[in-house]
């Protein structure tokens, strides 16, 4: 039943349509809630054909292969992406990412350390460099940076 | 015609220039990476470039797009690995010249064919573009509602491979735009009460979330690491060779240029599908047909003449109406509208120098593949196919951090980013095109407020959009299109 990604990808946004309609039903005047309703309506048929095609013959046996080539991998590249945006927002750019590269590419399974290492070094002085100094683009301060300045 | 020269002055400024030339080697190494496009080149340099001089940008973008098609034959004719979709016909005579030793002639014979055919694009799209503009003055709202509904549709039918995902993705991108501030009525929409939601989502944070982040999470998850040793042994040339210019010049890049300008004006025929046609019409028209995929320098030309004539094309129909010819080209039109230009024939008369020194930009940028491609670098270029993905990939997301970080100074865009990431990489495995979405975002609105305007002017009688001679036409257009798929399938059958 849901072996088929199609049926489960129009069940899902039909689902979300139907949502989307009747939250700008409720909430919107008639006038404003024209447009979302129009749009949400289409997304909603769209997505029923769809989920209805996956069980017609023709679609109802499609060759689907497996979702994610390597889930565990997908899942830590992800999530270690929202760290380090989440961190670098907060903490500093250029540290956190001083991190993320060496981490994510160690994990992802890239295993030369002194390239590593090397290439991050070089990547974030071009950075600096570039954004910082020659175009002076402002980027989230280095709160680890000066809180050791400061102990220092 | 002033315009164009004007144009021309303004493309050559020793900046723009080198912003031709930076665009072009980095559009090359781009396209020269498996799982790295065109389209990704620009969408980290959309908002890097937020804030520039426009024809700086744009001229930078130009040199992305024509060398990242131009890049993708580099590991087709190398490694038998198309760099880019467009470059899988390359692979069918470049890669037995690599097995024969004669790589170097193959690049070589790409690399010139890329600059020829791009060339000839680039030419039509500055003849051509601005009659096609002036002619889009006769439309009033009730026509441009219908154009913007045509760009929509025939993007979302034509464009992938199965039309019901196109048009589930181009509601998934008028969503998206409905996400916000009603700009009429000043009421908000589906923010439920939080604030940063109130200007809506930009198409900046959108574009570099879809385009830049899904295949950065694909290429760690496929753990690619494409360790070679080098290609000194490999990077041959064929010294007995002696280049058919004749049949070059007279046939092969004229054809397959002049069928990469066809499909790229046509919405859905991707430079891919150009370059497949090209190819089979060299192969059915030469004299020798039986040496075609087996190393025949002239399949390789025809293939890349091909898809790097639809670059320019492409941006023919994105600029005067609003309909990109291509993926690629529906990114550019995001990146012209997010530098404050919207298509239609007031671009060409408000933003001439702008515009038309983007039209230079495309020439110049292609006439230098010969240059940075074929004659002095091709063996630096193979040896970008050496750098680990695996160490790519992070650098690329952290250059997608400070694009969208530095847009507004906001860190708020940074996770929106993020999770059109996560959206993009699902549609993606789901195969939803993207660039449906992408134009829903930017038509939607325009759609809308023509609309609008159009029901004003008629006292909410919702016949004049029927009854103008212009408008008719497009709409019975727009139905030919939503048709077009159903009659395929039944002729299928």
């Amino acid at each position: 039943m849901f072996s088929n990604h199609d049926r489960i990808a129009g069940i899902v946004l039909a689902i979300f349509a139907a949502g989307a309609f009747y939250y700008a039903s409720e909430t919107l005047p008639h006038r404003v809630g024209l447009y979302p309703k129009t749009v949400t309506g289409l997304m909603f048929l769209f997505a029923a054909l769809l989920t209805g095609r996956s069980f017609l013959p023709a679609f109802r046996n499609n060759e689907f292969g497996k979702f994610f080539i390597a889930g565990r991998r997908l899942i830590l590249g992800i999530s270690v992406t929202g760290v380090y945006f989440f961190l670098a927002g907060k903490i500093g750019f250029f540290s956190m990412t001083a991190i993320y590269i060496p981490l994510l590419s160690y994990l992802s399974g890239y295993r030369e350390l002194r390239t590593i290492i090397l290439s991050t070094f070089v990547f974030c002085i071009f950075l600096w460099l570039t954004f910082e100094l020659a175009f002076n683009r402002p980027l989230p301060p280095e709160i680890l940076v000066l809180w050791i300045g400061d102990k220092l | 015609m002033d315009q164009l020269l004007v144009g021309l002055y303004h493309a050559l400024e020793w900046q723009n220039i080198l912003a031709m030339m930076i665009g072009l080697i980095a559009g090359i190494l781009v396209g020269a990476i498996p799982g790295l496009t065109a389209s990704i080149g620009i969408s980290l340099l959309i908002p890097l470039t937020y804030g520039m001089d426009p024809l700086f940008a744009l001229a930078m973008m130009a040199g992305i797009h024509n060398g990242g098609s131009s890049g993708g034959a580099i590991p087709a004719i190398l490694l038998n690995i198309p760099g880019t979709p467009a470059a899988v016909a390359t692979t069918f005579d470049g890669y037995p010249m690599t097995k024969q030793g004669r790589s170097l002639t193959a690049l070589k014979m790409a690399a010139s064919s890329s600059a020829v055919g791009g060339a000839l694009g680039a030419i039509v799209l500055l003849f051509l573009a601005p009659p096609l503009a002036t002619a889009t003055l006769a439309f009033g709202p009730p026509e441009i509602f219908w154009a913007n509904v045509f760009g929509m549709c025939a993007v979302a039918v034509l464009l992938g491979d199965d039309p019901l995902k196109g048009l589930l993705s181009l509601t998934i991108g008028l969503m998206i735009g409905v996400v916000g501030i009603d700009f009429v009525s000043g009421y908000q929409r589906f923010t439920f009460g939080v604030l940063e939601l109130t200007e809506g989502f930009s198409l900046l944070v959108v574009l570099v979330g879809m385009y830049a982040l899904p295949p950065a999470w694909q290429m760690i998850e496929q753990g690619v690491t494409n360790r070679r040793k080098g290609f000194s042994n490999v990077l041959r040339t064929d010294p007995t060779y002696r280049w058919p210019w004749r049949k070059l010049l007279l046939n092969v890049w004229p054809r397959a240029s002049l069928f990469g300008i066809a499909f790229g004006l046509l919405p859905g025929l991707s430079g891919s599908a150009s370059s497949f046609v090209a190819y089979n019409d060299t192969k059915n028209s030469s004299n020798e047909p039986e040496t075609f995929g087996k190393g025949n320098p002239l399949g390789v030309a025809s293939a890349e003449a091909s898809n790097n004539a639809d670059n320019a094309a492409s941006m023919i129909p994105a600029l005067t109406l609003g309909i990109p010819g291509s993926g690629v080209a529906a990114l550019m039109l995001g990146a012209l509208v997010i530098h404050g230009m919207l298509p239609g024939a007031h671009l060409f008369v408000e933003q001439g120098p702008v515009v038309y020194g983007y039209m230079w930009a495309m020439l110049f940028t292609s006439i230098a593949i010969v240059v940075f491609g074929g004659l002095i670098a091709t063996k630096i270029f193979a040896q970008v196919l050496l750098v680990p993905s695996l160490l790519l990939m992070p650098m690329i997301i952290c250059l997608t951090f400070i694009g969208i970080f530095t847009f507004q100074n906001e860190i708020f865009n940074v996770y929106f980013m993020l999770g059109f990431g996560i959206l993009g990489y699902l549609l993606n495995r789901l195969k939803f095109p993207v660039a449906p979405i992408v134009i829903g975002l930017i038509l939607g609105d325009q759609a809308q407020e023509s609309l609008r305007t159009t029901l004003q002017l008629s006292h909410g009688d919702f016949g004049i959009l029927f009854t103008r001679p212009i408008s008719l036409t497009i709409f019975i257009l727009i139905v030919l299109v939503l048709i077009y798929p159903i009659w395929k399938t039944l002729k299928a059958k």
